[in-house]
């Protein structure tokens, strides 16, 4: 069990005041970033664009994620060929749409470039291979295209390769 | 009334949009941008364009460069440098006569098909293979159904020739292009049946299943009468055109020139650095051009080069020599040169070659205080003479290439060359950190599967700056080490390694009958 000198507090936008060890929390470089700035943190920290059953979420996720490496820099053509998702991670992303696409926001704000990669790859996962009305279908989406911006997009898409 | 919610993907701000759609590939983006007008304004992928006398790459291309967004992102123009066949043999040339239907095609289009089982071996059948096997059975027809659209192609082809409109389009492009860096030219667009190396507008526009000669360009050179007096203006008319636009227009931004016959085995022709002539001061002009960072060049040469002109005369009268060493910003060379007449890293002890192309007298390296990577492919070299032209390369390089060398003399080999890489220079000490990583191509199978090849990086580095063994035998034969890459299919890629351990990976079958038989 963590020490209390390492035990922070989040504050969500709900006002939900939410326990986290200090290496759980900076898992995220903006509260990483904050500490190292302020030192001690007595405060609460409040994280007001998260509401509290997200942010259980991604405290979930980084303190399951505390001990991973720090990531690195993979060149484009290396990030398109994995949308490979490990099991743990795989079970995690298994939440509904909602809280799925609040979790990517909640991941970018906070900057958790690991949670983010797997919210993304999930959501790149649900699109794959999948044609434009199985997408609308899968995401809710409503064709408001006029006859002229469908002829334009599908024009379009056919200057480029399909890789 | 829209009693439908915002969808969350949506609600998405476009940087996160972005970052999901990193993770796909267009086929999938393209969905995505059909979907509703929000998503729609998703951007392509589309950094590069193609080019070539062919109406759908000509249309496509304008249109990239007329648009506003798109434009901006390309930064390489591919020119598919390979003309339509007009004969079963790839290398006669009708003087652009088709004529009617004929049995040429009919052979052409059945070797399609052996090659497509050929390539396709013992290995498991994969998603690829399965597309491919698919598409064989679309095409088994009679080949008379081809001929229609197949001289439709021919005869559109023949008149853009006329026209130049594919030249007239380089030459906007590269007004309109302002993040354009690279031109690439290449033989091997085309591929294999059903396996393009690049999908181009032209290609993309075939009918499901359409078997038709695949063209490979640039001449062979196995014809030793073969001069460049007697070259025929349609012979690598991509590298014409581009080298003399790129020394003509000042105002482009290309700083890379690629010219690379993708392991054919086939190239420019090497006497252009023989005599004066208009591509050799074309493409001294573009290495002149500040900033020029990149040249790869494949050469085709012969025995009449090695013979009758007083022994490789075009790589020795310092000409080439001339050209490099204009380049003093270059990051990147490889220089390739086809010996058609050659196995690829065949021994040359008795063939009638008596002297190597010697590096030294090739390579300006003393010109490039910033060259990052070096690449050999196919030249007549001895150890001394690689590793001696190693010791003067720059500190930058980071990376060095060597594919398919042949090395002159009995004794000399693959593991002769890696002992004294490994002994005669400083890399061990500098480290893998700061010495440039060596990866080695030592043969291909380009008879028999053109862009087949083993590569050997790690082991090699294990060996150069670890306690690694050498990855060859003393007499010159490699090991079961490296991996093993097909330039015209990602998918093939696998350890080389005995026929057991392919099977106990899963990778071939061990039952021997292929796929399917792709008889016609």
């Amino acid at each position: 069990m963590a020490a209390a000198g390492n035990l922070l507090t989040f504050v969500s936008a709900d006002n939900v005041h939410i326990e986290v060890e200090r290496d759980v929390a900076e898992r995220s470089l903006l509260i990483k970033n904050m500490l190292e700035d302020l030192g001690e943190a007595t405060e609460d920290i409040p994280i007001p664009n998260v509401n509290e059953p997200v942010l259980r979420k991604v405290i979930e996720w980084c303190r399951h994620h505390k001990n991973d490496p720090p990531a690195s820099t993979e060149d484009e053509d290396s990030r398109r060929k994995t949308t490979d998702i490990d099991e743990w991670d795989q079970k995690f992303t298994q939440v509904d749409q909602e809280m799925l696409f609040e979790i990517i926001l909640a991941a970018n704000y906070l900057d958790i470039k690991g949670l983010l990669d797997v919210g993304c790859k999930t959501v790149a996962n649900m699109i794959k291979g999948k044609s434009p009305e199985e997408i609308r279908k899968t995401f809710n989406i409503q064709n408001d295209f006029t006859p002229e911006e469908e002829d334009q997009i599908r024009r379009e898409n056919e200057w480029a390769e399909d890789r | 009334m829209d009693l439908l919610p915002p969808t969350p993907i949506t609600r998405l701000p476009n940087e996160l949009l972005d970052l999901i759609i990193s993770h796909l590939p267009n086929r999938d983006i393209k969905s995505l941008r059909s979907t509703c007008s929000h998503l729609s304004v998703l951007p392509l992928r589309l950094q590069r364009v193609f080019l070539s006398p062919n109406p759908s790459n000509i249309k496509v291309f304008r249109r990239i460069a007329d648009h506003d967004n798109f434009r901006r992102d390309v930064v390489e123009i591919i020119w598919d440098d390979a003309l339509l066949r007009t004969s079963c043999d790839e290398d006669y040339d009708d003087e652009g006569f088709l004529g009617e239907y004929n049995q040429w095609m009919v052979r052409a289009c059945k070797k399609n098909l052996q090659d497509l089982n050929s390539r396709k071996s013992n290995d498991v059948d994969r998603p690829d293979h399965i597309a491919r096997a698919l598409q064989a059975v679309a095409a088994m027809q009679p080949i008379k159904a081809f001929w229609g659209q197949y001289a439709l192609l021919f005869r559109e082809e023949m008149k853009v020739l006329k026209s130049n409109a594919d030249v007239d389009a380089l030459a906007y492009g590269l007004k309109r292009f302002p993040s354009l860096k690279r031109i690439t030219i290449t033989p091997a667009t085309h591929g294999y049946l059903f396996n393009p190396l690049y999908e181009t507008p032209m290609i993309r526009s075939f009918p499901y299943g359409f078997n038709y000669p695949i063209p490979y360009g640039w001449p062979k050179r196995e014809d030793d009468t073969f001069d460049k007096d007697s070259d025929k203006e349609k012979h690598w008319r991509g590298c014409r055109v581009v080298m003399r636009l790129l020394a003509q227009e000042t105002a482009h931004h290309v700083t890379e020139l690629v010219i690379t016959d993708h392991q054919l085995g086939r190239g420019i022709d090497c006497n252009i650095f023989r005599d004066p002539c208009e591509q050799y001061d074309n493409l001294v002009c573009l290495l002149r051009k500040p900033g020029f960072s990149r040249l790869d060049l494949s050469l085709a040469a012969n025995a009449i080069d090695q013979e009758h002109h007083y022994g490789w005369s075009a790589f020795f009268n310092g000409s080439l020599r001339y050209a490099l060493a204009q380049a003093m910003g270059l990051e990147h060379v490889s220089l390739s040169v086809a010996l058609s007449y050659l196995e690829p890293g065949a021994k040359v002890g008795n063939q009638p070659i008596e002297r190597c192309m010697s590096l030294n007298a090739i390579f300006p390296v003393e010109n490039w205080p910033k060259l990052r990577h070096f690449g050999l492919s196919g030249f007549v070299v001895t150890t001394e003479d690689v590793v001696s032209l190693f010791k003067r390369l720059p500190e930058t390089i980071r990376s060095v290439e060597l594919r398919s060398l042949h090395f002159l003399g009995e004794d000399e080999n693959w593991w002769k060359l890696l002992t004294a890489i490994r002994d005669e220079l400083d890399w061990r000490t500098r480290g893998l950190a700061t010495g440039p990583k060596l990866v080695i191509c030592p043969d291909t199978y380009r008879d028999r599967w053109p862009g087949r090849a083993i590569w050997i990086e790690d082991e090699v580095s294990e060996f150069l700056y670890g306690d690694g063994p050498n990855p060859f035998s003393e007499l010159g034969a490699v090991r079961f080490v490296g991996v093993e890459r097909d330039v015209f299919d990602p998918e093939y890629e696998r350890p080389h390694t005995t026929v057991s351990n392919l099977q106990r990976l899963g990778i071939t079958k061990k039952d021997e009958r292929p796929l399917c038989e792709l008889e016609m």
